[in-house]
């Protein structure tokens, strides 16, 4: 968890926005530590996590929060952390194509065989997920649903309408959940889906996080940047857009530091 | 006068159909709840359908006298019919599998007495991904032509359209039916809105005369959705003062012009070739025919004349 991050976004760990979506996108760089801030910075507020992993397997994300000071293990035994692990739906297709008599059930990917299918299983995992269970009802800690990362499920074959369809779904039926997912998107290749599905994000997207790495190339003192653009896509506040922030930033072994573009260490 | 996007908002100027493109970088929905506000002044029921934005959030922050004449069609909730129940809510809700035109929901809830209606789509783009643009086309121009319609009359339309998720076929296929096309850019500064323009709207208005007005002016919208329109600078500031240039010939030390005894002793010098022609005794006149020359012209055997086009210049 990156304390000096949240204030860059404006996020309060303790009393997060609801019914917010936080867009990550990465470009000629990985942005996945974005991710790792999220997960890590919720479970320390107390909030619910629901955390669809199509990216990497649940002792990936471990390591990494337990680096950042927080026990996934525990927290999913306690019930905070809800993993559902995507790299299974992959298999499940693959096994579902062996012995083909398990036609009855739908499994999460089915419309990569069967075109005529939707994206619905999917989320039906989602929803039943979030239902929330008989021991936290009255409780109204607000729900945190991350997606890392949306790119694989375009890689995978989805559509772009598909991916969004999803989306939407995972907004429109938890209007309560925060959501946030990661999709990548390499500035320097012709990948008309991501940035497709980056443009239509945008437009509901109440804060990006745009990580591109350097243009002059790689860097051993300076990483990357990120750029931060805060929207209103309601249209409700009266405000003018605020005006969007570029910093640098380097990874540390357990955190990230940030500063203004131009003013790393190293240079100055 | 007032300008002509504050005549359009407060329905002085009028305009069936309104398209309101906005992208990434600017939103138009600031634009649009101003104008829902606005319409619902002047009309007795705003049918609002709603694709990208939960009825709950667009009602939020808007008055309850405007809040009783809007009426919801919900078409965020549950358009895919994933969910299988139907909410227990007031907002009637809108499946894409059932979604053949806007106008037969609006008759499906209309409360009877109602003189007129207007009708607000935010927005467009979720219906014409999930559906196709000729869908959205046949219907927004169905709403328009009320020939075989027997409800109120709906004065106005208006739509916003994500330009930027879209190829450019689409919109300009729904810009095309179209009376008035609002196309937003964003404008960056850090000055009260009250001072500077939030976005820039590039405006298409066509008249029902036929008169098609281009305009560019920079609005803002505050927090009761006043509208605050600014004369676009680019093109306020055309008329700057031509910097004076300076006189060449203002400090010379020689004089360039003539005194009026000056001027009658040059046009008294006889020019030197005047005296040789005037020896010749025929001054020359040139244009006259009879001196001028002419051509004759016989053609032989190996020209190709025609006499439709003697010069030989149309290319047939």
């Amino acid at each position: 968890m990156f304390l000096e991050l949240n204030s860059y976004i404006g996020l309060d760990a303790n009393d997060p926005p609801k019914g917010h979506l936080i867009l990550a996108t990465d470009s000629l760089t990985d942005g996945s530590f974005l991710v790792h801030h999220f997960l890590s910075a919720f479970l320390k507020g107390g909030h619910h996590v629901y955390f669809l992993a199509l990216a990497q397997s649940f002792s990936h994300y471990n390591a990494v929060a337990q680096k950042l000071g927080v026990n996934l293990t525990s927290a999913r035994d306690s019930g905070q952390l809800t993993f559902i692990n995507g790299l299974d739906f992959s298999l499940q297709l693959m096994h579902a194509g062996i012995n083909g008599s398990q036609e009855d059930e739908l499994i999460a990917f089915q419309c990569l065989r069967d075109k005529t299918a939707t994206i619905q299983p999917l989320y039906n995992v989602i929803r039943d997920a979030l239902s929330p269970k008989q021991s936290e009802q009255g409780k109204s800690a607000t729900r945190l649903l991350i997606i890392d990362d949306l790119s694989v499920l375009i890689s995978l074959g989805l559509s772009v309408q598909q991916v969004m369809q999803f989306v939407h779904y995972c907004q429109a039926s938890q209007p309560e959940t925060t959501v946030v997912c990661l999709v990548h998107h390499d500035a320097d290749v012709d990948d008309e889906c991501n940035a497709a599905l980056i443009t239509q994000l945008r437009h509901r997207a109440h804060c990006l996080l745009q990580v591109q790495g350097l243009g002059s190339g790689y860097s051993k003192d300076v990483h990357g940047q990120l750029k931060i653009v805060k929207r209103d896509p309601s249209g409700t506040s009266a405000n003018r857009n605020q005006p969007d922030k570029t910093l640098q930033y380097k990874i540390l072994d357990k955190s990230v530091t940030f500063f203004a573009v131009g003013t790393s260490s190293a240079v100055l | 006068m007032a300008s002509l996007l504050q005549q359009i908002v407060n329905g002085n100027e009028s305009s069936s159909l309104i398209v309101i493109q906005d992208s990434v970088d600017v939103s138009g929905r600031p634009l649009l709840r101003c104008l829902t506000n606005q319409l619902s002044s002047r009309v007795d029921q705003v049918h609002v359908f709603l694709f990208d934005c939960s009825p709950t959030v667009f009602l939020s922050g808007f008055d309850p006298a405007v809040r009783s004449k809007v009426i919801c069609h919900d078409g965020w909730s549950d358009p895919l019919e994933w969910n299988g129940i139907s909410l227990p809510d007031d907002h009637n809700i809108i499946h894409y599998s059932a979604l053949n035109d806007f106008r037969s929901h609006i008759e499906s809830h209309m409360t009877k007495g109602v003189q007129s209606i207007a009708v607000v789509i935010d927005s467009l783009s979720p219906v014409i991904i999930n559906k196709s643009v000729t869908l959205v086309c046949k219907a927004l121009h169905q709403l328009t032509q009320s020939t075989d319609w027997e409800g109120p009359d709906i004065s106005e339309i208006i739509c916003l359209l994500h330009q930027d998720v879209h190829d450019v076929s689409a919109t300009s296929a729904v810009c095309h039916i179209a009376t008035t096309v609002l196309y937003l850019e964003p404008y960056r500064s850090i000055a009260p809105i009250q001072e500077e323009p939030m976005a820039l709207c590039e405006l298409v208005h066509r008249r029902k005369s036929g008169k098609v007005i281009r305009m560019r002016e920079g609005l803002s919208v505050d927090h009761d959705y006043r509208l605050f329109v600014f004369p676009d600078k680019t093109t306020a500031n055309v008329e700057v003062e031509v910097e004076a240039q300076p006189d060449p010939t203002a400090n010379l030390t020689f004089n360039l012009t003539l005194k009026e005894s000056e001027r009658r002793a040059k046009d008294n010098v006889v020019l030197p070739y005047t005296k040789v022609q005037q020896r010749h005794g025929h001054p020359i006149k040139i244009g006259s025919s009879e001196h001028s020359g002419k051509i004759f012209y016989e053609p032989d055997e190996a020209d190709d004349y025609d006499e439709e086009d003697p010069d030989d210049d149309l290319d047939i």
